[in-house]
C-alpha cells in the first residue's frame, strides 16, 4: 500500500497541478518492506527539508545546500523509523525556515489545495499541503514563529506545537534556537496526536531537551472539555480582525460552552510587542546560527581569490534576499552599540510575554483559544515586496514561541471557500489539554473543510 | 623622564580532559588531520552541544587554585566571527557571566614577594587550526583540536617588567602542574598566553594606550617580545608621539614583533548568550567538595618543607618545583626520619641521575623505597658513602634489593677487629721506617700507612677503624 | 532613528554578505520600515526580569556514560574541497601559502 504512495505523489506533484509540496520524493524502489512493528508501522510520513534524514537530501529550501546530503539522521526522525513510519520525502519550505508563505523557497512555491493561486503558510508549508492533499495523514513541520499552526489553518489541517524541550532539535536545522521546535501535521487531531507521541522525549544529544514522561495525547482525544475553563484573550480580537474569521471563532468558543467548557475573558497585555520581539531575537540567533554556512566544508562553494571572497561570495550566492534581510537584520541587532537597544530591550520584552501567561494559567485557566491567523490563505505574491505584512501574519502565533508553550491550530470552518483555524494555547508540558479541545472542535465543526 | 611599565596577561589553559567540551570526540594532538570530528565540531547543520562534566571539574580546580570565587551560575555566549578553523563561525565561551572572578596567584621574583590579582576565568572551546604550509596556493584546515575546552585566565595589569612576567607565568604553570589540570605543554600550545602593555610616567596613576602581544610560545619569547615592544613605546613616547591601540604579533623566528594586518583584527563580536546550552549551575557544596580535593599549592609545600624539615628555603624552593619531586622527597625523609639526609641524596645524586635518565620523579627508576633501603645501608655503616653512590647507579639499571647488589659486588665494609688488627699488623711489619719516621714525631705519615691498610682490605674496611687502631698500635 | 547605506554596508561586511547598489538601496529601506515597527520596544518600560528560557530546568551537563564516543563519521563525502585529510579553502588575504604537498 505504501509502496504505491510515493507514485501517487509523484504523479499528481508531476503535473501542471502540482502543489510543488515537495522538495525530494522518495523512490518507490527505495520504499523499506520489513518495517518495525512499532506504532506507526507502514504509516506513510512526510518531512520538513529541514529536519537531518540518512540517504535523502536535506536542503533547507536553499540553493546553498541543494545538494546536501546529511551524514546523520535527526532524532526525531530515528524515533519515525523505529516507530515504523515510512518517509516518503522531504517537503518544501521557506528557505532555513524564514518566512510564513512558503514562497521563500529556492525551488518554488508551494501551493495552496484549496486554491493553487494562493499560499500555504509557512514556514512548513510543503507539509502542510501534502497532509492537506491527502498524500500523507501525518507529517513534521518545524515552528520558530508559528511555521506549523499557520499554514495549518492556511491548508485547513490540524498542527500541533509542543513545549519548547518536548522534541529533541539534534538534527532540526537551527533557525532561532530558543524557539525552534519540531511540531506535527495530522488530517485529523488524533494523527498529529499520535506522531507527536512518537517523537517526544528527552534526548541526551539535545541539553534543551528536557526529561519529562511523554503526554498521553491519545488518551486526551476523548476527554472532552467538561470543566476546563477557556481563557479568550481580548487582545487577539481585535476589532480590526476580519468579521468572518470573527464570527467562525464565535461559533467554535460557543461549541465549546455548549461541550461544557467555561470561557473566561482574559488579557495578556504585552501580546502587542510579540512581533517586535520576536522580530529581534529570531534574527539575532538566526545570524549567529547561520554563520556555519561559509562553504568551507559542506554545501553550495563559489570561489574567490581569498578566503574572505570566497566566504562572501558562497554566501551571496547561496543564500535568498529573505535570509539575507533576517540575517542583516540580526547582526544589526546584536552590533556594538545597538545591542541594548535591541536585543536588551527583546529580552526583557519576551520576559513580559512569559509573565503574561503564567499569571493568566496561574488563575485556573487551562487554556486559551483564539484565531489562528488574522486572514486566510492569502495569494500567491500578495506579500513578497512588503517583509513587515508578511510577519504581521503571525502577530497571534509567536507568542507560544516566544514563551515556550504548545499551541495547537484546528480547523473551524471555510471562509469563501478558504479555511479558518482556530488556536489553542496550553500550559508548558500540557499538550493535552489542547489535545483534549482541538478533538471536540474536530468533530463538531470541520465537516465543510473537507 | 622616568616610566613605569603596566603589563596584564591573559592565558589559555588546554585541560586535560578525554574527550571534548561540546562532543564526544577524543582530544588528540599529533594524529591524521580530521581524524577526531564528529557533526557537532564539524558544526554540521543541525548539531547541538553537549556539557562535558569532566572540562568544569577541571576548570573549577583551576579557578579554586588560583583563588578565584567560583559563580553559582555562569552563562555560555557565541563570539561571532568568521575564519576558517572556526566551525561554526562562532566560538562557545564565557562573556558577561564567567565561571569565577577575583582570585590571585603571589609569587617570588628575585627574593621579593608579589601577588597578582586574576580578574577573571572563563571556559570556551578552542578552534582549529588553518595550515599554509601543506600544499601550493591553498591553506588547509584540519579540525581535530576544534572544540578541546580551554580556561582563559585573565590578569588585571598588575606586573611592572618582563622579568616579572616571566616569574608569574613560571609560578602560574606550577600551580597549573601542582593541580593537575593541564600538561601545560607550551610547544604543543596547550598554554598561550598573550600580553597587554602600556607605559606611564613614573608616579601617574592613569593607564596608558595599551598593545596586544599575540601569538607567544615561550616564557622566554614573552620575556623578549616585551622587552622589544616596551622599548618601541619608549621610543615612540620619549620622541613626543603617542602610542595606537594595536594587536602585535610575535615572530619567534626572527624574534620582533609585527602589528597584526587589519583582515586579521576582528572588530565586533555580537557576544550574545548561547540558546543552545542550559546555564551552567555549580552548587555551594561542589564547589566545597573541590576545596577540599585541591593538594597542597607549592607555596605552602615549599613554607612547610622549612618549618617542617628544617631545610633552607632554597633547599625548600628546589625540593618543591614539582609535585613529584616533593612527593618523592617526603618519601624518603619519613623512610630514613632523616630530612637533611634526605634533601643532600635528592637534591645531589638523584636529581642527577634523573637528569642523565631524562626521568622525572614519578617514572624515575630507583622508587622511594629502595633508596630509603640503601640510605639505611649507609646509616648503618653496612657501606661507605662512595659505595652507597655507586649502588645508587646500579639500581636505576636493575630491579634488585640495594643489600643484594651490594653483597653481590662486594661493597659491605669489614668492621671485625680480628681481621682489621690482622692487617694493621701486616702493614706495620711490612713498612718497619715509615713506622719509625711515626714514632719520631712524623705524624703526617699516618696516612701514608692508612692508604696501606685500606689498600690490603681491598677498600673494604671501615676507615674510621682502621683510623683508630693504626693509631693506638703506633703508639702503644 | 533610522539606518544610513554606510551602517548597512559595515553590517554586510560583518554578516559576509555583497550587496550591490540596488541590493543596498532595498535593504536599506526594509531594514528601516522593519526597525520602525520594532522601535515599538521602546515603549516598554521597567525592567522586568530577562526571558527564563524554557530549558533553564535542564541539567548543565551532559552524561558521559550517555555519550557514544567518536561517531565515526568521513568529512569528504560533504566536503566542497578535500586533499589527504584537510578541507582546502583559499589562503587569508596577504598569505602565500606554500608547500609540496607531502
Ligand atoms: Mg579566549
Ligand atoms: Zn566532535
Amino acid at each position: 500500500m505504501t509502496r504505491s504512495v510515493t507514485t501517487r505523489i509523484r504523479e499528481s506533484e508531476a503535473g501542471p497541478e502540482g502543489l510543488n509540496a515537495f522538495i525530494t520524493v522518495v523512490e518507490e524502489s527505495d520504499v523499506p518492506t520489513d518495517l518495525p512493528d512499532g506504532p506507526l508501522q507502514g504509516v506513510p510520513v512526510a518531512v520538513k527539508d529541514n529536519i537531518a534524514t540518512l540517504g535523502l537530501p536535506t536542503t533547507c529550501g536553499s540553493r546553498l545546500l541543494e545538494h546536501y546530503r546529511s551524514p546523520f539522521e535527526a532524532t526525531a526522525v530515528r524515533k519515525l523509523r523505529e516507530a515504523g513510519a515510512v518517509i516518503v520525502g522531504k517537503t518544501n519550505l521557506d528557505e532555513f525556515a524564514m518566512g510564513s508563505s512558503t514562497e521563500n523557497s529556492a525551488f518554488g512555491p508551494a501551493r495552496n489545495p484549496h486554491d493553487r493561486t494562493r499560499v500555504t503558510g509557512g514556514s512548513s508549508g510543503g507539509s502542510a499541503a501534502a497532509v492537506a492533499a491527502g498524500y500523507v495523514p501525518m507529517a513534521l513541520g518545524s515552528e520558530t514563529g508559528g511555521s506549523v499552526r499557520q499554514p495549518a489553518a492556511f491548508c485547513g489541517v490540524a498542527g500541533l506545537k509542543p513545549t519548547y524541550g518536548r522534541v529533541s532539535r539534534y538534527g532540526l536545522v537551527a533557525f532561532a534556537s530558543s524557539m525552534d521546535q519540531i511540531g506535527t501535521f495530522g488530517r485529523t487531531v488524533a494523527d498529529a496526536a499520535r506522531l507527536l507521541e512518537v517523537i517526544a522525549g528527552h534526548d541526551p544529544l539535545d541539553a534543551t531537551s528536557i526529561d519529562r514522561p511523554a503526554p498521553d495525547l491519545t488518551g486526551a482525544l476523548d476527554r472532552g472539555v467538561d470543566g476546563l475553563v477557556v481563557g479568550v484573550p481580548s487582545e487577539y480580537l481585535p476589532d480590526s480582525l476580519d468579521p468572518g474569521i470573527r464570527e467562525r471563532v464565535d461559533r467554535a468558543l460557543a461549541r465549546l460552552e455548549r461541550e461544557g467548557a467555561e470561557l473566561r475573558e482574559v488579557s495578556l497585555p504585552h501580546s502587542r510587542f510579540a512581533i517586535p520581539t520576536y522580530y529581534v531575537i529570531a534574527p539575532a540567533e538566526a545570524s549567529s546560527n547561520l554563520s556555519r554556512f561559509d562553504g568551507v566544508r559542506y554545501g553550495v562553494r563559489t570561489e574567490g581569490d581569498d578566503i574572505g571572497d570566497m566566504v562572501e561570495a558562497t554566501r551571496t550566492h547561496g543564500f535568498g534576499t529573505e535570509v539575507q534581510r533576517r540575517i542583516m537584520l540580526g547582526t544589526y541587532a546584536l552590533s556594538a552599540g545597538y545591542y541594548e537597544q535591541y536585543y536588551g530591550r527583546a529580552q526583557r520584552a519576551r520576559g513580559r510575554i512569559v509573565q503574561d501567561f503564567r499569571d493568566v494559567f496561574g488563575t485556573g485557566v487551562d487554556a486559551l483559544f483564539t484565531p489562528t491567523t488574522p486572514t486566510t490563505a492569502f495569494p500567491l505574491g500578495e506579500w513578497l515586496d512588503d517583509p513587515v505584512q508578511m510577519y504581521l501574519s503571525d502577530v497571534f502565533t509567536v507568542t507560544a514561541n516566544l514563551a515556550g508553550i504548545p499551541g495547537m491550530s484546528v480547523p473551524i470552518g471555510t471562509l469563501e471557500g478558504l479555511p479558518v483555524g482556530g488556536q489553542i494555547l496550553a500550559p508548558w508540558w500540557r499538550e493535552e489539554t489542547a489535545v483534549a479541545i482541538g478533538s471536540v472542535l474536530e468533530s463538531t465543526l470541520t465537516e465543510e473543510v473537507r | 623622564m622616568s616610566w613605569e611599565v603596566v603589563i596584564g596577561i591573559e592565558i589559555h589553559v588546554q585541560l586535560r580532559t578525554e574527550r571534548k567540551l561540546f562532543c564526544a570526540n577524543r582530544v588528540a594532538f599529533g594524529d591524521a588531520p580530521n581524524t577526531h570530528v564528529c557533526p557537532v565540531c564539524l558544526g554540521l547543520p543541525g548539531a547541538l552541544p553537549t556539557l562535558n562534566p569532566e572540562a568544569v571539574r577541571l576548570a573549577l580546580r583551576t579557578a579554586l587554585a588560583v583563588e578565584c570565587t567560583v559563580h553559582e551560575r555562569s552563562v555560555w555566549a557565541r563570539k561571532n566571527y568568521f575564519y576558517p578553523d572556526l566551525p561554526k563561525g562562532y566560538q562557545i565561551t564565557q562573556f558577561e557571566e564567567p565561571l569565577a572572578t577575583d582570585g590571585r596567584v603571589v609569587f617570588d621574583v628575585d627574593g621579593a614577594e608579589r601577588s597578582v590579582r586574576i580578574r577573571r576565568i572563563h571556559m570556551e572551546e578552542d578552534a582549529g587550526k588553518l595550515v599554509h604550509d601543506r600544499f601550493p596556493g591553498v591553506s588547509a584546515v584540519d579540525l581535530n583540536r576544534a572544540g578541546t575546552p580551554l580556561v582563559e585566565i585573565v590578569t588585571e595589569p598588575d606586573l611592572r617588567s618582563p622579568a616579572q612576567t616571566r616569574a608569574f607565568l613560571a609560578a602560574l604553570k606550577q600551580i597549573l602542574e601542582y593541580v593537575d589540570v593541564s600538561d601545560c605543554n607550551m610547544e604543543e600550545g596547550s598554554l598561550r598566553a598573550d600580553a597587554n602593555v602600556s607605559l606611564r610616567p613614573s608616579g601617574s596613576e592613569t593607564l596608558g594606550t595599551k598593545t596586544e602581544i599575540k601569538n607567544v610560545n615561550s616564557f622566554s619569547g614573552i620575556e623578549r617580545a616585551l622587552e622589544i615592544e616596551i622599548e618601541r613605546q619608549r621610543g615612540v613616547l620619549e620622541a613626543g608621539g603617542s602610542i595606537d591601540q594595536q594587536t602585535l604579533l610575535w615572530d619567534d623566528h626572527r624574534g620582533a614583533v609585527r602589528p597584526m594586518r587589519s583582515k586579521e583584527e576582528s572588530h565586533d563580536y555580537r557576544y550574545f548568550p548561547d540558546p543552545d546550552l542550559p546555564t551552567l549551575r555549580i552548587t555551594p557544596d561542589t564547589v566545597a567538595r573541590a576545596r577540599s580535593a585541591l593538594p597542597e599549592l607549592p607555596r605552602a609545600r615549599r613554607a612547610r618543607f622549612v618549618t617542617e624539615h628544617g631545610l633552607s628555603e632554597y633547599d625548600a624552593g628546589v625540593l618543591t618545583q614539582t609535585a613529584a619531586t616533593a612527593g618523592y622527597f617526603e618519601a624518603v625523609a619519613g623512610g630514613i626520619a632523616d630530612a637533611k639526609t634526605a634533601a643532600n641524596w635528592v637534591m645531589g645524586p638523584v636529581l642527577a641521575l634523573m637528569n642523565e635518565r631524562k626521568e622525572d620523579a614519578t617514572g624515575f627508576a630507583v622508587g622511594a623505597p629502595r633508596l630509603v633501603a640503601l640510605l639505611t645501608l649507609l646509616r648503618e655503616g653496612v657501606v661507605s658513602d662512595g659505595a652507597a653512590k655507586k649502588v645508587l647507579g646500579l639500581l636505576a639499571t636493575e630491579d634488585a634489593d640495594p643489600r643484594e647488589i651490594v653483597e653481590r659486588e662486594g661493597l659491605v665494609q669489614v668492621r671485625d677487629t680480628g681481621q682489621l688488627d690482622a692487617w694493621v699488623a701486616e702493614v706495620m711489619e711490612a713498612n718497619p721506617d715509615e713506622v719509625q719516621r711515626y714514632r719520631d714525631g712524623e705524624t703526617r705519615i699516618l696516612g701514608f700507612l692508612m692508604g696501606r691498610v685500606m689498600a690490603a682490605s681491598r677498600g673494604k674496611a671501615d676507615p674510621r677503624q682502621v683510623n683508630e687502631l693504626l693509631r693506638s698500635a703506633l703508639e702503644s | 532613528m533610522s539606518v544610513k547605506r554606510e551602517e548597512v554596508l559595515r553590517i554586510a561586511k560583518l554578516a559576509r554578505l555583497r550587496l550591490d547598489e540596488d541590493e543596498l538601496e532595498r535593504m536599506t529601506g526594509d531594514l528601516n520600515s522593519i526597525l520602525e515597527h520594532v522601535d515599538a520596544l521602546g515603549s516598554l518600560e521597567g525592567d522586568g526580569e530577562i526571558a527564563g528560557t524554557a530549558f533553564e530546568e535542564g541539567p548543565s551537563t551532559r552524561d558521559e556514560e550517555a555519550s557514544d564516543g567518536e561517531r565515526g563519521l568521513d568529512p569528504s563525502v560533504v566536503a566542497p574541497a578535500w586533499r589527504d585529510g584537510f578541507y582546502l579553502v583559499p589562503p587569508p588575504p596577504g598569505v602565500h601559502a606554500e608547500g609540496d604537498g607531502s
